[in-house]
């Protein structure tokens, strides 16, 4: 019954398409090499690639504002560890005359920006959002690269205004300012990076923020183990660490982007 | 996005519904003209059946403006419609094919279309001759995907009801 009905609409089908015939259209070529065809295909399939300066504007409003109120808070405090209860008459980057300088302190801040940079990176993962993201007209991959490139210059800056503080007015050098305030960021960075790369959700936050806590507890109690006085009697060790967790740091952030690159792969082979 | 594929499709659905090539091919190149012009759509999915949309529109509107009966065609004297005796409603979507091409099937079916309305020939022809899928052909006639089942449904019952009439005679 049901072949004889499958049968009948196929012959249907078959006699509808010799009754239904066309001549073969005589312009289509023509048309499709026509000025006007061109020139509306192009102003409406391939638009203009959109300006860098553009693609960055439109990726500062997605990040969140507690990432720059963030920054605000350290360079607030910052300041406000200029102030004369903090300062020290000292010029020598003794560290001794309080229990904690202000440069300690502001070293155990800084983790916490290097976090929330961190935390706004991996963002598309945390919450599910790596396809659509991929399928959106920026690429995950460009939309990261945007991303951290917006937080990571905000950061430098940041950084940058700070160190100038050390030397005039808490009374540290140049370098020991640098350890106080890059090794803990580019430390958290590249602890946290892997563990962003390497796991998913609630489990990444919860690992990142430890490890934060765990550097910015390390730093806060550096100088009463000893560790920066250590660290000022080897006039090598400091740029040494910094350029070895750059690198680090510079290294898991190459492998993290690359990794979005791969999801883009895998998904247009399972497309 | 590559039109071009859609140009033959376009063409034949405004040939069926004008039955004059020329104007088909006009209305065809209008219609992938508007299609590019109204930028908003481009990366929403498939494109067949809003450029059937449009060319659906352009073809309405243009059997408005002229007021010209579009079974004044130059197919129109050769074709099955030519012979055709219960068409009230104008030629749009008869058949096309040339009586000396046919067999006496297909010229009893020719027959019985004549005899459905313009629309539901029109939903015929897109749907078997056209090959689009009951929701494109909804998203095309502005009906929902059950409305074009059940109208198809009719249709078909309405020609095979035709059939067996012309069957007894």
């Amino acid at each position: 019954m049901k072949r004889n009905h499958f049968r009948q609409k196929a012959l249907l089908t078959r006699t509808l398409r010799r009754l239904y015939t066309s001549p073969a259209p005589e312009r289509k070529e023509a048309f499709f090499q026509s000025s006007a065809y061109r020139s509306a295909a192009e102003k409406a399939l391939y638009p203009s690639r959109i300006p860098w300066a553009a693609f960055l504007q439109t990726q500062i409003h997605y990040i969140r504002k507690w990432n720059w109120s963030l920054s605000v808070c350290i360079f607030a405090a910052a300041i406000l560890l200029t102030l004369p209860p903090w300062q020290t008459a000292s010029s020598q980057g003794n560290l001794q005359e309080l229990d904690l300088s202000a440069p300690v302190i502001l070293s155990a801040c800084i983790p916490f920006l290097a976090l929330a940079t961190i935390a706004e990176a991996g963002r598309s993962a945390r919450f599910g959002m790596e396809e659509l993201e991929l399928s959106a007209r920026f690429s995950l991959h460009a939309v990261l690269c945007a991303r951290l490139g917006i937080l990571g210059a905000g950061n430098l800056l940041l950084l940058v205004v700070l160190m100038p503080l050390g030397p005039h007015f808490w009374g540290t050098d140049l370098s020991m300012t640098a350890a106080c305030i890059l090794l803990p960021y580019l430390l958290t960075c590249a602890l946290t990076l892997p563990a962003v790369r390497k796991l998913r959700g609630r489990d990444c936050t919860i690992l990142c923020a430890g490890i934060s806590a765990l550097v910015s507890a390390f730093f806060l109690t550096a100088d009463a183990t000893g560790f920066l006085d250590r660290a000022a009697d080897i006039p090598a060790l400091i740029p040494a660490a910094l350029l070895f967790f750059g690198t680090a740091a510079v290294l898991e952030l190459r492998k993290y982007i690359r990794q979005s690159e791969e999801l883009t792969w895998n998904f247009t082979l399972t497309g | 996005m590559d039109l071009e594929e859609y140009y033959d499709d376009i063409y034949r659905y405004c040939f069926f519904r004008m039955r004059d090539r020329s104007l088909a091919e006009d209305l065809t190149q209008e219609t992938f003209l508007r299609f590019l012009e109204t930028s908003a759509y481009h990366d929403r999915g498939k494109p067949l059946a809003f450029l059937y949309t449009i060319a659906r529109n352009l073809c309405i509107d243009h059997i408005r403006r002229t007021k010209a009966r579009p079974g004044s065609g130059i197919n129109c004297d050769r074709s099955i419609s030519g012979d055709a005796v219960h068409s009230t409603e104008g030629t749009v979507f008869s058949p096309t094919a040339s009586v000396s091409e046919l067999t006496d099937t297909s010229i009893v079916l020719a027959e019985a279309l004549q005899t459905l309305s313009e629309s539901d020939r029109e939903m015929i022809c897109l749907r078997y001759v056209l090959e689009l899928s009951p929701g494109e052909i909804g998203r095309v006639m502005n009906l929902s995907r059950f409305a074009v089942y059940r109208r198809l449904k009719q249709a078909l019952k309405l020609l095979e009801n035709q059939l067996r009439k012309e069957d007894f005679q």
